[in-house]
């Protein structure tokens, strides 16, 4: 998708010694990249970098290139940072085919580091080197910000991105930038944070083929430590069950009928009749809640864990000011995973618990399900508000006032929960917020 | 060594006819409207103005006489049109958050009052509200065939009720949607 267009961004790429324009802002095209390994979700924003030879000032011949496919001739550079600005890495393209990344002064632990001096050329065994530094300039509001070191490349013979016109010159063959420098990692030395980028192939090759992915060094994967019943898009599948259970579905029905009568918020405790039969089994009658004239907006749900009344896994509501779940409905949950009735059942339940547990509100336009993806995010959350309420619940409403509520409950709980609405519709989708924009969009699942 | 930069530009607004370059509304900012940068708008947060809201505004905020005016572009469920909030809604709602009248344990502000108006075909949800001394105009529009609405705030204290109200009405009268 485009980057919000509140925020015009252009570049333009110049070699600081000439003073040479190699591109225009013109020629540039940004893009707001969320991408699904199957597992997690990752964010990028994607700077499309168009060299005029290719362009042949036909701008129109931007639209060609995208994530997905690129032009057979397309010429220039392709750059990613993540949301917050942090560059990545980028990939050099020449009439459609991947330029070679060229060597890096980076390396990873144990491999030889090459020069790491700047503005010179380099003899080393035999050869000579020819080293680029990559720097980018920002500017806000025309004016001069910062400055960003990237790193920088070396190619040998002064052949490739050396000669004449430059690397990425008009008309010349743009050079690999380089990878970006990891900020040290806890614990480790400094050389440890030094790594070489490993570009992946272009997928197909030519054109058409698409862009490679970003990919960034920086970023250790550990192991065991994803719960993959967390993974938002595998859970629409489970939404969507629930959503159409007979006890679910005709709880918030009832709830929506509400709506349209009262101002006081109504909800129902979900009560699963066995709780290692899985979260679609049975679900015991639960009794209606209703909050009281004087506290409209207050349910006080009970939670129960036992056989007689049920596993309460989740609880459902109305909320007639129309908000999507409020700190308070998130926080339930947490509270919920200490009662001492689920922790007296065992390690398992708990577990059973946190993997399954949710709170669903219900407007008069959608309805919302929230889950919790990081529970130790979460309660870091909650011993901030048990700190102060009113101040946590103050930015909520603040943000949500200049912007909306979606964004400042995603912003507010980033990286602890997800939250899903259906839009009104039978299929719930997970949303994300741009932070930088607060920009509210979908997170497109793969079809089943 | 050659070096090599790349020339990031976030390219904003400098003159007085907005609504350019992905703007959601085009309008004209009545005349004797400066526009803040950073230093500005602490020196005013410092003479009593309301930090936590304005600074979430920081790429559009104006100054006038005693007025201090911003306003962002949003959009919201760009791939589900039929998704969207309607303006209805979403008055009820920041009129239920700002009174206190809601789950959230915040501050509670004295919204004076609120209504939805139609001018030059845009609809537009108004709410005034105070919070001790503070006073807000709270302007959002409905949508854009895109999904785009813009929201903004004029804030001022009580004795420029008047010019508040005068502004609002000033900016209202041409504001237009670039993408419709």
């Amino acid at each position: 998708m485009p980057v919000d267009p509140t925020v015009n961004f252009g570049s333009d790429f110049k070699n600081n010694t000439t003073n040479n324009i190699y591109s225009n802002k013109k020629y540039n095209k940004t893009s707001f990249l969320l991408l699904s390994d199957g597992k997690s979700y990752q964010a990028y924003v994607m700077m499309i970098m168009a060299d005029s030879a290719y362009v042949k000032n036909d701008l129109s011949k931007l639209a060609n290139n995208t994530y997905r496919k690129h032009d057979a001739d397309f010429t220039g550079l392709v750059l990613y940072f993540t949301p917050k600005g942090r560059y990545i890495g980028g990939y050099a393209y020449s009439n459609g085919s991947l330029i070679a990344p060229s060597s890096s002064n980076q390396s990873s632990a144990g491999q030889t580091v090459q020069s790491v001096n700047a503005g010179t050329a380099k003899l080393t065994t035999n050869e000579l080197q020819v080293c680029t530094d990559w720097i980018a300039d920002y500017y806000l509001n025309g004016v001069y910000w910062f400055s960003e070191d990237l790193g920088t490349t070396c190619t040998s013979g002064g052949g490739g991105s050396g000669g004449s016109g430059g690397s990425a010159g008009s008309g010349g063959t743009p050079s690999t930038p380089p990878p970006p420098t990891c900020p040290p990692s806890s614990g480790g030395s400094s050389d440890e944070s030094l790594i070489v980028n490993v570009t992946e192939p272009p997928p197909g090759g030519g054109g058409d083929g698409g862009m490679p992915p970003p990919s960034d060094p920086c970023t250790v994967t550990t192991t065991g430590q994803t719960d993959t019943t967390k993974n938002p898009c595998q859970q629409v599948a489970q939404l969507n069950a629930l959503a159409v259970n007979d006890s679910i579905a005709k709880q918030n029905k009832l709830l929506a009928g509400y709506l349209a009568t009262s101002n006081l918020e109504h909800g129902f405790d979900q009560n699963l009749q066995n709780w290692n039969t899985g979260i679609n089994s049975s679900y015991l009658s639960a009794p209606l809640l209703i909050a009281s004239s004087t506290t409209p907006n207050q349910l006080n749900p009970p939670f129960t864990w036992n056989s007689t009344n049920g596993y309460t896994i989740s609880f459902t509501h109305d909320h007639p000011n129309g908000s999507g779940p409020s700190p308070e409905d998130i926080f339930y949950m947490l509270q919920n995973s200490q009662n001492s009735a689920l922790t007296s059942a065992g390690q398992q339940a708990v577990a059973f618990y946190k993997a399954n547990s949710s709170v669903t509100v219900v407007t008069s336009t959608n309805n919302y399900v929230v889950t919790v993806s990081d529970w130790s995010a979460l309660q870091t959350l909650y011993n901030t508000y048990l700190a102060n309420p009113t101040t946590f619940d103050n930015t909520v409403i603040s943000n949500s006032n200049a912007s909306n509520y979606e964004a400042a409950i995603l912003t507010a709980f980033a990286g602890a929960i997800t939250l899903y609405t259906n839009g009104g519709t039978a299929n719930y989708y997970p949303l994300t917020v741009t932070s930088s924009t607060n920009v509210v969009s979908e997170v497109l699942c793969p079809q089943n | 060594m050659k070096k090599f930069h790349f020339i990031i530009i976030f390219l904003l607004y400098s003159l007085n006819t907005l609504g350019q370059n992905g703007e959601v509304m085009q309008f004209i900012l009545p005349k004797g409207t400066e526009k803040l940068n950073n230093p500005q708008l602490k020196s005013l947060i410092h003479n009593g103005f309301n930090e936590k809201t304005a600074l979430g505004f920081h790429d559009h905020i104006y100054k006038k006489d005693g007025l201090i005016i911003y306003y962002q572009n949003l959009s919201q469920f760009p791939t589900h049109p039929e998704r969207r909030h309607s303006l209805e809604s979403n008055q009820k709602m920041m009129v239920a958050l700002l009174s206190g009248n809601s789950e959230l344990k915040g501050d509670v502000s004295v919204v004076d009052n609120s209504r939805i108006i139609t001018v030059n075909n845009i609809r537009f949800a108004i709410i005034e509200y105070h919070n001790k001394d503070d006073r807000y105009i709270r302007v959002t529009s409905d949508y854009d065939k895109n999904g785009g609405m813009i929201n903004g705030f004029i804030e001022y204290k009580k004795p420029d009720e008047s010019e508040a109200r005068q502004y609002l009405q000033d900016i209202l009268q041409n504001m237009h949607f670039r993408n419709n």
